[in-house]
């Protein structure tokens, strides 16, 4: 019950002018960021990380869950148009989409994953709301050694779940010994400062975030021909849409099928709160599963409608599994939910089971935020502003990276007012660019840096307090638990990834010969 | 010699390097203390436990790598050399000097020249001077009225 009325005054708090400002504000940097290629919604939220230290803390995480939602859902606008995905979790969406754009029914293309993103991201916010009770029970249970493995089974997903493991191994450890930088977590002793002043307080998150994120992706972008870029884009250029286009016939929603957009929903949430697991990954499952229940499996790879919204809905539904682990464990369930941990780190919030039971007025508004922005999805896509989206692609690039550019240094210094810090960034996004190129995942990382000192702080702590007893981690029913799961995720993760990789290149192969 | 200018590749590299950082980072952390002082952790137990997992994947990556060369040279495959382009690199050179000149000249005489030296390297050709002019004071300023004026950071500046 209380529960409910603190949801409910929440809803009141998202609805205030300001806060809706904030969230409309989210919203567009959403829609901005993941339509541009290059650009995705985690950086939106990197970027805005030093600007939220200013800001009261329930504004900033309703500006995030705009960016959020409207960050996976805008992925889809280039990836039908130009068959550029503007976020990797629209990369099935490309697939289905593209072609029903040369077919001339692009708009309606967006109008479809409009739908189905409005559809999954709201069973996926309400899921959230109604599951996170249930999770903050089952949270309250684990202690100390539990902490550990909870931690331990989440770092093993997070490798198990990248195709590259061995390079996802590598790019965990380098987030690990960044955040071992500074002083112990348990006693008073500086580690890897080698003598600098500077690093006695260790690399600031936003440091890291920014350097890893923003500073490498500049970099990268600097080596896209300008020319050609503008080429690409030329084509959403030209397209003129009314707004009637984007509204789907309901004879195709319901040749789609109410329980596509449910299971859909219900598989992305599940994915979501899966540690590491991301919204590429529901989007494919979902998109497999449409294809395997298909009365038309034929049409795929072809323009398939249903394809199309399993693999919307999904991603968009993703959201609010995500924030469960994150919220009740600390731990993220992707990269941008690991970053809006870092927003709450910035305000001294320690996620957890005491943040929702005795801080719930500061995360309810957040939750309806996400559900707000599911909702408005429809009508400001569809009714509004859907014919403009094509046109975000027009935005010059040059200013955009260079005003990126200026904002992502100056983000370091107004979190830290160090410039040392900013040179730090500068070390730490040419190295990610480097593993980047070399294409070591970057999720693991951005975990590692989150998770690692937890990781340490809880190993340590459980040894000292069984006086140095491993047993400890087998004698605690809630630690076993989690060493029983990471071993059933060990063995039954590999399988599953090997019959999804087996089942995209038999569709590679179908394309090829379309 | 030509053979081994082959193995001075990003695959190779990357890996040796990751190995090298790890050396150092374990070594530095043995420094401290041993692993288990009195049968409890100490400080440098848990980047020695790190140093042990990262270090059989860099030695595969690097092994891989390796590999990967000497199936070049079997196969006689020859060199392309694909020219890299200097961007990135002009890009960390800006950075470093706007970085380094930052509480020296400040805010408002750094940031309109960073901004315009990106749209410089970003941009294919160097054309259209005036208006990257007026696009980098531009930009400037919608930074400056955001940070300070919204969000009340304090910048440097020369004359502070």
């Amino acid at each position: 019950m209380d529960q409910i009325l603190q949801i409910l005054s929440g809803t009141l708090v998202v609805l205030q002018p300001l806060a809706l400002l904030y969230l409309f504000v989210g919203f567009f940097i959403g829609i901005i960021f993941g339509a541009l290629p290059g650009l995705t919604s985690m950086l939106a939220i990197v970027l805005l990380l030093p600007m939220t230290y200013t800001m009261p803390m329930t504004y900033a995480l309703i500006m995030c869950m705009g960016v959020y939602m409207s960050g996976i859902y805008s992925g889809s606008i280039t990836a039908i148009t130009i068959s550029i995905p503007g976020a990797p979790s629209a990369l099935m969406t490309c697939m289905e989409g593209h072609p029903l754009m040369k077919k001339g029914q692009g708009a309606k293309a967006i109008g479809h994953a409009t739908i189905g993103s409005a559809i999954g991201g709201s069973i996926g916010a309400l899921l959230l709301i109604f599951v996170s009770p249930l999770a903050l029970k089952l949270a309250l249970k684990i202690r100390t050694p539990g902490k550990f493995s909870l931690i331990l089974f989440a770092l093993i997903v997070i490798v198990i779940v990248e195709k590259k493991r061995t390079k996802a191994i590598i790019s965990m450890a380098f987030g690990i010994i960044l955040s071992t930088v500074g002083m112990d977590p348990l006693k008073s002793v500086s580690r890897f400062t080698f003598g600098n002043p500077n690093l006695i307080e260790g690399i600031d998150l936003t440091t890291l975030i920014i350097g890893a994120f923003a500073i490498s992706e500049l970099f990268a972008q600097a080596t896209v021909n300008n020319t050609e870029y503008s080429k690409m884009t030329s084509a959403a250029n030209s397209i003129k849409f009314k707004r009637k286009d984007f509204f789907p016939p309901l004879k195709e929603m319901k040749e789609i099928g109410f329980l596509t957009y449910i299971k859909s929903a219900f598989t992305g949430y599940l994915i979501g709160v899966l540690p590491g697991a991301g919204a590429s990954m529901a989007g494919f499952v979902s998109y497999v599963e449409a294809k395997r229940t298909s009365k038309h499996p034929e049409r795929f790879g072809k323009g398939a409608i249903d394809g199309l919204v399993a693999s919307e809905t999904a991603n968009n539904a993703m959201c609010g599994g995500a924030l469960v682990p994150m919220l009740a464990l600390g731990i993220p369930g992707d990269g941008t939910t690991a970053i809006i941990l870092g927003v709450l780190m910035v305000y001294g919030v320690v996620p957890g089971p005491n943040l929702l039971v005795k801080q719930m007025a500061v995360i309810a508004p957040m939750y309806m935020a996400l559900l707000i922005s599911a909702g408005i999805l429809l009508p400001l896509s569809l009714f509004l502003f859907g014919p403009y989206y094509l046109k975000i692609v027009r935005i010059n690039r040059l200013v955009l990276y260079s005003g990126i550019a200026l904002i992502a240094i100056l983000g370091v210094f107004a979190a830290t007012y160090s410039v040392f810090q900013m040179g730090v960034a500068l070390v730490i996004g040419v190295v990610m660019y480097y593993f980047k190129k070399q294409k070591y995942p970057n999720v693991p990382f951005i975990l590692a840096v989150i998770l690692g000192p937890l990781c340490e702080q809880y190993l340590r702590t459980s040894l000292t307090l069984s006086s140095g007893n491993p047993m400890v981690f087998i004698t605690n029913f809630d630690s076993l638990f989690f060493i029983l799961l990471t071993i059933a995720f060990v063995i039954l993760l590999p399988r599953a990834n090997r019959r999804s990789e087996a089942l995209e290149k038999e569709r590679n192969r179908e394309n090829c010969k379309c | 010699m030509n053979n081994i200018k082959r193995y001075l590749q990003s695959k190779v590299i990357i890996p040796l390097c990751v190995q090298v950082v790890l050396t150092i980072y374990v070594v530095s952390a043995l420094q401290l203390a041993p692993p288990i002082v009195n049968r409890m952790l100490s400080e440098s137990s848990f980047p020695f436990v790190i140093f042990l997992i990262a270090t059989p994947a860099a030695i595969k990556l690097l092994f891989d790598g390796v590999k990967e060369v000497k199936t070049e040279i079997s196969e006689g495959k020859e060199i392309v050399y694909v020219r890299k382009s200097i961007k990135p690199l002009l890009i960390v050179l800006i950075m470093a000097v706007f970085i380094l000149l930052f509480e020296l000249l400040g805010f408002s005489i750094l940031a309109p020249l960073y901004v315009f030296f990106f749209m410089l390297v970003y941009d294919d050709r160097p054309e259209k001077i005036v208006k990257k002019i007026s696009y980098s004071l531009l930009v400037a300023i919608v930074v400056y009225v955001m940070y300070v004026f919204a969000f009340d950071i304090r910048f440097p500046e020369i004359w502070r």
